[in-house]
């Protein structure tokens, strides 16, 4: 799974890789650059059991849309 | 106007009368600003008091709760309280002091690097660097907070910030607004009311997203709508009009037994702001099996989080309770007040353990002081025994009247809570319903009582144990007690006295009634001290990870001397 985002709070990054662990995920790669002078875009690829793959996604979203 | 004053001014905006907190080194500069304002503010005694305070005023009156803390371990003492925010989605402005910008990262005194540890357990939090940002970053924080799910944000304000000249030009006018909440699509309304239509034995289920008085409302039309059996989160509790003979009470591991058994026959559940958290599901595979899943929630990744949905309604309950009303005036669906007959026809007084006479027992208090408490008190409780006794006994006039930890599961959480609801409706009776091992842990705001004439009544459940805990002790750990035995509690009422609290106990079921009677009508606050029965266990109860064909009604063995 590979989520791609442009968050506002680039403190993100650290919360999805956390969040990845605690959903027994792990990120396979990792990008994160400044998308503009506020906000940064971030590109995420995950490996995990299908199960625990749509758990983040839902944690992932949830995390992305409270920031809008 | 310096940056403490632009908090201040903010807040006002934001209609703020009421903060709980704790000063400190860092925000200091805060607490002068408050000097001689009009904004209360309530000294607790320990910062996750303020957080918790502001939980129960939040819970209660659905206003934004503040609190206030400085840095350091001040900050870190609101953590458990926003967790528990977050859990429950209660809304709440946490305002944190931080060192001066020069020391953030020199491991300075009193500095913790409050936003990282906060960062999984609030909605949003922000380190506010320049003051003239400090207006926005307010306003910012109460309309996330409740917007959409609420929830906790942490605001963390350096001192030297707060002490910082702000141009007055730069602060903005007028309150935060909350952001529109999505809408459910019409074609998964229509969804919805087609499952609805061709159901025999659909359940409403009222979580925690039903709290509000419209949701309330829109929540009972539905229901007087269709006729089917209701049951409740505990977070739920209230939504069901009272007296409507379909109510079956709380759902889950300690829930009533037609609730949960109801909800195993069913074919269709309409699971509303509610989560399926663990202790309502049981185990998932086999929850609610052959029903199909109509979930409502404005959060859209608890869709399928925990059990399947064959219909998601996104949006905001109220909106969709509205809007599933004038789809079925359009097309009616079937009553079912059949199957509720059949539904409550399971009921039965809930079990418990049959004592000698002449014990107290900890339901017997509490099925008692529920009929003698008026019908519009406000009700908070701390984690346990005490707190699921409660759940299932109370019938709260709406959910704003019953405060609990309910995900988190924080003891220490009751008394100060029921400390914030009072606060926020100084007129009406208001009861903290606490176990021995949770008052300790909030004891001091006795203190609180006292200082801001607070007319809190406390019912101290005191069972002389960690009941739950021994519970689950006696039932799954071979009894091996281990660290859950309180039996040198210390003297409450003596302690009460110390802190100028009125307080009695009673321990024999024949002085209740006289005791309770005293209690409710002292026109103060009041601690009660209930010298329970030691080994009354929760009735029922479905283990952990079971399913209703697990329900366990009362002990296997006799009850322990």
């Amino acid at each position: 799974m590979t989520i791609e985002a442009v968050v506002d709070d680039q403190r993100l990054v650290a919360r999805i890789v956390n969040l990845a662990a605690r959903c027994g995920c792990r990120y396979t790669s990792i990008e994160a650059r400044p998308h503009d002078e506020r906000a940064t875009f971030l590109k995420v690829a995950f490996s995990g059991t299908t199960e625990a793959l749509r758990l983040l996604e839902a944690q992932i979203s949830r995390l992305i849309a409270a920031q809008a | 106007m310096n940056g403490a004053r632009a908090v201040l001014e903010a807040l006002k905006r934001e209609g703020v009368d009421t903060i709980f907190g704790y000063p400190g080194g860092t925000i200091m500069p805060f607490y002068d600003a408050l000097y001689g304002e009009g904004i209360r503010h309530y000294l607790v005694r320990h910062e996750a008091a303020a957080v918790f305070a502001a939980g129960g005023y939040a819970r209660t009156s659905g206003r934004v709760g503040v609190c206030c803390a400085t840095s350091g371990p001040g900050a870190t003492n609101l953590v458990t309280g926003l967790v528990d925010a977050f859990m429950d989605s209660v809304p709440i402005v946490a305002i944190t002091g931080q060192v001066r910008s020069a020391l953030m990262g020199t491991d300075g005194f009193q500095e913790a690097d409050v936003c990282s540890i906060t960062q999984s357990i609030t909605k949003r939090n922000m380190l506010v660097t320049d003051p003239n940002a400090i207006g926005a970053a307010i306003a910012e924080a109460f309309s996330v907070a409740r917007s959409g799910r609420p929830g906790p944000v942490l605001v963390d304000i350096p001192t030297d910030v707060l002490k910082a000249a702000v141009d007055e030009a730069a602060t903005p006018s007028g309150s935060s607004r909350r952001a529109p909440a999505p809408l459910a699509s019409a074609a998964s309304i229509r969804a919805a009311a087609t499952l609805l239509r061709a159901s025999r034995r659909p359940v409403l289920i009222a979580g925690g997203g039903v709290r509000s008085d419209a949701a309330v409302s829109a929540f009972r039309r539905f229901a007087a709508l269709i006729g089917a059996p209701q049951t409740t989160t505990i977070n739920g509790l209230g939504a069901v009009a009272p007296g409507d003979w379909h109510d079956m009470g709380m759902l889950g591991m300690h829930g009533r037994k037609m609730a949960n058994l109801a909800v195993h026959a069913s074919d269709l559940i309409f699971a509303l702001g509610m989560r399926f958290d663990d202790r309502v599901t049981g185990r998932t595979d086999r929850f609610a099996k052959d029903a199909a899943i109509v979930h409502a929630d404005i959060d859209a990744s608890e869709f399928n989080k925990i059990i399947a949905t064959n219909v998601a309604l996104h949006g905001d309950v109220t909106e969709t309770l509205c809007a599933l009303i004038t789809e079925l005036e359009r097309e009616p669906a079937p009553r079912f007040d059949d199957w509720a007959r059949e539904a409550i026809s399971h009921d039965a007084a809930l079990p418990s353990d049959q004592l000698a006479p002449e014990l107290l027992s900890a339901t017997g208090v509490l099925d008692r002081f529920f009929e003698l408490m008026p019908q519009d008190a406000i009700v908070t409780t701390d984690v346990g025994q005490h707190q699921m006794w409660a759940a299932q006994r109370i019938k709260p006039r709406d959910p704003r009247s019953f405060a609990t930890s309910a995900g988190l599961g924080s003891m220490g959480f009751g008394f100060p809570a029921g400390i914030g609801a009072q606060v926020a409706f100084p007129d009406r009776p208001t009861f903290a319903i606490c176990g021995d091992g949770g008052f300790q842990m909030s004891l001091p705001e006795l203190a609180t009582l006292r200082r801001h004439g607070i007319p809190l009544k406390i019912v101290l459940i005191d069972n002389r144990n960690l009941g739950m805990v021994r519970q689950w002790q006696e039932l799954f750990y071979n009894e091996r007690y281990s660290a859950t035995n309180l039996s040198d509690n210390p003297d409450f009422t003596a302690i009460a006295a110390a802190y100028g609290i009125p307080a009695q106990t009673v321990d024999a079921p024949d002085d209740l009634d006289a005791a309770l009677a005293r209690f409710i009508a002292a026109p103060g606050p009041m601690l009660l001290h209930c010298a329970c029965y030691p080994a009354e266990n929760v009735w029922p109860m479905i283990p952990s990870g079971g399913t209703i064909h697990d329900t366990m009604e009362a002990r296997v063995a006799s009850v322990p001397a």
